[in-house]
């Protein structure tokens, strides 16, 4: 759903509302990213604290503006969190006794397909994140990661390859 | 959206991962009272830090060059911490610490570090180092882009090394120009001596490419600019045993409008798709006629992202006439076919997608053409077990309807090749150059 500025509301409020709205999504999307929960929650709140920081310079044109913004945070915020030296000392590979309980039964191929997402490579996971999961267009997914919509289009390609190649066996790069 | 398996699967997995009223007050009371939150660092890490950092203050006492400022200080410090960006307190200290060592303050520098935004860790080391090296990657040798690379994976600053110094299985730089000059002499003829440096600049880098099939492999990238507008420029690349491809995407300086033209179509086509969900016949008739010569002019062997506008650019698309089916009733006898196949049960039709196009290969004889494709992601678990086909492709008469031919794709590649763009396979060549 898309944000709207609601006039009247303080910074404050409209935070608020940010971390009620998107949080949750933001929260998941992150521990997709690290494959750890408690990094995961870190970088959820980073990414609140920094648009807090950064809001008096944020135009929310409504559309759909804030969560892009917020998105383009926290996918930052991730790669920060990889890019740290301890991050890359720690074993994140996952299996599926690694993931938390589901709500509902789920299949092992549903459970699967996350794992197999959490193992693809971080470029066609962050637009397979934004495109599938966030729901966002080519174009908004090309805006948050700074590339362009014919970038976006061959990786998801290539991440829908990978994932077709994990389901049958095959060898994956 | 159809059934979103990627969205369903990560919710309902994740779904103990939620933000509730105690985050929400968590993260707004570190925001009133002005204070970070609580960052998981461990002790260990903390006190490698301390002691990096010592070491560089140690180590900012003594005269250093661009190059050694850039490792031995900028660096450690740039490790401390995840930013991308230097604070306002470290650029300043950075700043007297270059001072202290003598270190040309460029223009550059400067600029960055007053820039309000703040200054990126990258772009500064980068500036320094500059200051000693010259303009980056032309400049500078072999060995100091790969001392780069690493130094910024040593930061923290880059996940993974992309420049390399060849090891002792692959060819040396000057294998490298050799190999490059005698296929630019052989192919191309060029005017003027490319080692001239009246009329050449020329830039190498080693680095981590992708070969057609996406493994990573390195090459020699090595680009010979002309210094004046009548000259052809080259770019090739060099693999690491010393077979030379040129770089198709590469264009000359003569040739600026079809450089813009080419992405401008790709570019269009993207939007076509996502704007219609797939082609329309009407769009992808006008599409072709469009961009036909600029297309065409790409050559046999495009860049690998254009080769789709090139396979589509050779298909016949065009708007039926008034003699023909129409596209509702060409439309109804494929989905008649399509069901027929795949055992009239038509809740299956929904994980499919159709496109329909028609296309004039002869006069005499105009087509429709419909491609059921399954959507893929959103239908994962499907094809896992073979019960449905990955698509459909009917051919009709589109004077009369007849059913010209139905084909059945059942192969992942062909799949790939086949319906990803739904029109491409009737190009010989184009499953032949890979789509997909």
């Amino acid at each position: 759903m898309a944000h709207a500025a609601v006039p009247g509301i303080t910074q404050e409020q409209k935070l608020e509302q940010w971390i009620r709205q998107y949080g949750t999504a933001i929260l998941r999307t992150c521990f997709v990213y690290l494959s750890d929960a408690a990094q995961a929650e870190d970088a959820m709140q980073d990414t609140f604290l920094k648009a807090w920081n950064s809001m008096e310079k944020f135009d929310d044109r409504g559309d759909g503006a804030a969560k892009k913004w917020l998105m383009r945070i926290a996918i930052n915020t991730c790669r920060d969190y990889r890019r740290s030296r301890w991050f890359r000392y720690v074993d994140r590979s996952k299996t599926l006794d690694d993931l938390p309980a589901p709500m509902e039964a789920m299949s092992a191929q549903e459970r699967s397909l996350l794992i197999d997402i959490m193992h693809l490579p971080e470029k066609y996971k962050r637009v397979l994140l934004l495109y599938y999961y966030q729901e966002m267009t080519l174009q908004e997914t090309a805006d948050v990661l700074g590339i362009s919509r014919s970038t976006v289009h061959s990786r998801l390609q290539k991440a829908q390859l990978l994932l077709k190649r994990i389901l049958t066996g095959r060898e994956i790069r | 959206m159809m059934h979103n398996p990627v969205k369903h699967t990560i919710d309902g997995q994740l779904f103990s991962l939620q933000v509730t009223d105690r985050d929400v007050e968590t993260i707004m009371n570190h925001i009133r009272e002005g204070k970070k939150v609580k960052r998981k660092l461990s002790a260990g890490f903390v006190l490698t830090m301390i002691l990096i950092l010592a070491a560089a203050t140690a180590l900012a006492v003594a005269i250093m060059s661009g190059k050694e400022f850039t490792q031995d200080v900028l660096a450690p410090i740039a490790a401390q911490d995840t930013s991308t960006k230097w604070s306002q307190e470290q650029s300043e200290e950075l700043i007297r610490l270059a001072k202290e060592n003598g270190i040309t303050i460029t223009d550059d520098i400067l600029k960055q570090i007053d820039s309000e935004e703040g200054a990126f860790k990258e772009s500064l080391m980068r500036a320094f180092a500059k200051s000693q090296l010259g303009y980056y990657p032309a400049s500078w040798s072999i060995e100091d882009q790969a001392w780069y690379d690493e130094l910024l994976v040593l930061s923290g600053i880059k996940e993974e090394r992309t420049r390399f110094v060849p090891s002792e299985d692959e060819i040396t730089e000057q294998e490298a120009l050799s190999c490059a000059l005698a296929y630019i002499s052989a192919q191309f003829h060029p005017s003027y001596d490319l080692e001239d440096e009246q009329n050449y600049e020329r830039y190498v880098q080693y680095m981590l490419s992708e070969d057609d099939l996406g493994n990573p492999i390195k090459v020699w990238d090595i680009e010979y600019v002309a210094t004046n507008e009548q000259n052809e420029s080259y770019y090739v690349i060099v693999s690491s045993d010393g077979n030379v491809t040129p770089d198709e995407s590469y264009t000359s300086k003569g040739d600026d409008s079809i450089a813009t033209a080419v992405p401008v179509a790709l570019d269009q086509l993207l939007s076509m798709i996502e704007e219609n969900d797939y082609f329309t016949v009407e769009n992808m008739a006008c599409f072709a006629s469009n961009y036909k010569t600029e297309i065409e002019s790409l050559g046999d062997n495009p860049p690998k992202q254009y080769r789709i506008l090139q396979a589509l650019s050779k298909i016949p698309y065009s708007i039926p006439s008034s003699t023909d089916i129409s596209q509702k009733d060409a439309l109804e006898i494929a989905q008649n076919q399509f069901l027929d196949l795949i055992g009239e049960d038509t809740s299956r039709l929904a994980f499919y997608k159709h496109t329909i196009s028609y296309r004039v290969y002869d006069p005499q004889k105009p087509e429709w053409r419909v491609c059921y494709k399954i959507d893929l992601i959103e239908n994962y678990y499907l094809f896992r077990d073979g019960t449905i086909p990955f698509g459909v492709v009917i051919y009709l008469d589109a004077s009369n309807g007849e059913v010209l031919s139905i084909q059945e794709l059942w192969d992942l590649d062909l799949y790939y090749y086949w319906c990803e763009f739904p029109d491409e396979h009737d190009s010989e060549q184009t499953v032949a150059q890979g789509i997909g």
